[in-house]
């Protein structure tokens, strides 16, 4: 029997990028896993714990906990949102025995998609094509996620570059790009100008906050590169 | 890979068995206090623990008028009188001594006939401050990477060491894991002194008082979100890290590492990218820490946004609710994400006509 996966869109996916969703879904289906979506999703409750704010992180958190809680694979397409799951969701409930003990199981079984690919799934091709030159934006928490740039290489006709330059944050970070527009902006810019040296046609990231990030100041400055989610290279023929 | 990543890659264990000493220490700090309390009045000098920096100015003031000391000398100050207030700022600095590192001011080495070396030698106290407290030794390391620092400890009549209580390690051979982490960044020498000098020495004071500083550090001990922080050995590689301070915006991560007295930049001054945790060669999870110091600022807060995440929580934990606001919110994604244009349909759509 095939195995079951659990989509975890997060709201930012469901509702700003839904392509890179139905791509991932896309790419695990034809790994050969059964793919399901619960509809009572929504959220992590990052933006709130971002902020400090650590009831409500809770509430949401907890909305996540019940609506997973019997999924044997939770993949999401977000790093920052799969982080939040598996490092800090549990540590939201130091006074709560049970409801850590719940947090820690699931956050066992959250895995970020292209984790999910190398160390799950670990499929050699995935029978894509993608003929363009394209470059991967090392998304935060770099090091952790390093491994795409392989799944990306394993793709029919992809030309795959390397930027140059300190693999740095894009500069969104939730409320930051909202308190420090000038700041924010000043970090995008300092990426793109490492996309655009690399001369890649296309950028591929892991989290969709920073694929918007990235494609605003690319859309601003009039520069025909476009920022895409792993799964929708992985999904393209 | 950027050098960030390839400085981690390659010190993997090294890091390990540094987060795990520094851990061990914080865990059975009473042990180790009392220990190096032991073992360096074993070596002729004493311990003094002090609660504050108003505590130790005190101290030396009082020490000097006693000993009719008239001149002291801080290493990496360049003028010390027995002045309460410069007194403060060199305590102050000594005590949180990652402010060199920031500004990489490491003083150069000292000439032989130079002015600050004379008034080096005339001084009759020299204060310092050291990176480590070696508890079985009963030593400092003064890691400073110039040699003022030394001097300053081994020239004047007396030399006084100021550690935070964390800066203990237990053992002289940890040093080695240490200063491998601090040099493979600050390159420069660091000298091991303990206690007066004896019989059979050169040169060396004629006493020594190592004072440990609380200042706080307790109050952080007993916060499981904080604790880690005083794992840290002051290397400012966090901070070279962050990708916030070179674009001109002060960074919060500053606001962990100064202490609470200093003007710090806002604790929203982060995108918690985690750049400083890959960074840190003693593992501490800074993401973390910068998001206790948001959770305190958010407790205090007012205005419209705790009552923000109310509603939003509210929302989000009913899914119908979600899916009628998120549709209502799309008129307003041009403006929050200017240039982009929000899909026509959101994901759970796309998925009921893709299973229809
Ligand atoms: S990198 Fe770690 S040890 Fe170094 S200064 Fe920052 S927190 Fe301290």
């Amino acid at each position: 029997m095939a195995k079951r996966v659990s989509l975890f869109v997060t709201c930012m996916v469901d509702q700003l990028l839904p392509q890179a969703g139905m791509a991932m879904a896309d790419v695990l289906e034809r790994a050969g896993f059964d793919v399901e979506f619960r509809e009572a999703q929504t959220c992590c409750g990052l933006p709130a714990h971002q902020a400090g704010c650590a009831a409500q992180a809770r509430e949401v958190g907890s909305h996540f906990l019940k609506t997973f809680a019997d999924a044997d694979y939770i993949v999401i397409p977000s790093t920052r949102c799969a982080d939040m799951l598996s490092r800090d969701l549990p540590r939201l409930f130091p006074d709560d025995p049970s409801a850590r003990g719940d947090a820690q199981a699931v956050s066992t079984r959250v895995w970020e998609f292209s984790r999910f690919l190398l160390e799950v799934a670990k499929v050699d091709s995935f029978g894509a094509r993608f003929p363009h030159r394209v470059t991967y934006f090392d998304t935060c928490p770099a090091p952790t996620h390093s491994g795409a740039r392989d799944l990306l290489q394993r793709v029919q006709d992809l030309e795959y570059v390397e930027m140059n330059g300190p693999a740095e944050c894009c500069g969104f970070g939730g409320n930051f790009r909202w308190n420090f527009p000038a700041a924010a902006d000043a970090m995008t810019l300092k990426q793109v100008e490492r996309i655009l040296a690399s001369k890649a046609t296309h950028v591929v990231g892991l989290d969709v906050a920073c694929l918007l990030q990235l494609r605003r100041a690319l859309e601003a400055g009039n520069h025909p590169v476009q920022a895409l989610h792993l799964a929708e290279v992985l999904a393209s023929r | 890979m950027n050098q960030t990543t390839q400085r981690r890659a390659d010190l993997p264990e090294l890091r390990a068995r540094a987060a795990a000493i520094r851990k061990h220490v914080l865990a059975n700090l009473d042990h180790y206090l009392v220990e190096t309390e032991k073992q360096v009045t074993a070596h002729g000098g004493q311990v003094v623990f002090a609660q504050n920096i108003d505590e130790i100015v005190s101290f030396i003031q009082l020490l000097a008028q006693e000993r009719g000391v008239a001149s002291l000398v801080g290493s990496r100050a360049t003028e010390v009188r027995n002045e309460a207030s410069a007194l403060w700022r060199v305590v102050e600095a000594l005590s949180s001594d990652v402010a060199s590192y920031i500004s990489g001011r490491i003083a150069p080495p000292i000439d032989a006939a130079s002015f600050e070396l004379q008034r080096l030698l005339a001084a009759g106290i020299g204060i310092t401050g050291a990176n480590f407290v070696i508890a079985d030794a009963g030593a400092v390391c003064l890691a400073e990477g110039d040699d003022f620092a030394s001097l300053a400890g081994a020239a004047p009549q007396i030399h006084i060491v100021i550690a935070g209580i964390e800066k203990i390690i237990p053992r002289t051979r940890d040093l080695a894991v240490f200063l491998r982490l601090l040099s493979a960044r600050y390159p420069g020498h660091s000298s091991l002194l303990s206690g007066p000098r004896r019989a059979a020495e050169l040169d060396g004071p004629e006493a020594f008082y190592l004072i440990l500083l609380d200042g706080g550090r307790s109050a952080i001990l007993a916060d499981p979100e904080k604790r880690e922080l005083l794992q840290c050995i002051r290397c400012g590689a966090c901070l070279e890290s962050c990708p916030v301070t070179p674009v001109g915006q002060p960074g919060a991560l500053t606001q962990l590492l100064t202490p609470p007295h200093a003007a710090a930049p806002p604790v929203q001054a982060t995108t918690l990218c985690g750049a400083c945790r890959e960074a840190c060669p003693v593992n501490i999870d800074l993401p973390r820490a910068l998001v206790a110091l948001r959770q305190d600022a958010f407790g205090k807060a007012e205005g419209w946004t705790p009552s923000f995440f109310r509603a939003w929580a509210f929302v989000l934990k009913r899914p119908r609710l979600y899916e009628m606001c998120a549709l209502m919110a799309r008129a307003f994604w041009p403006i929050a994400w200017k240039g982009v244009q929000p899909p026509a349909k959101s994901f759970r759509q796309l998925w009921r006509e893709r299973s229809r």
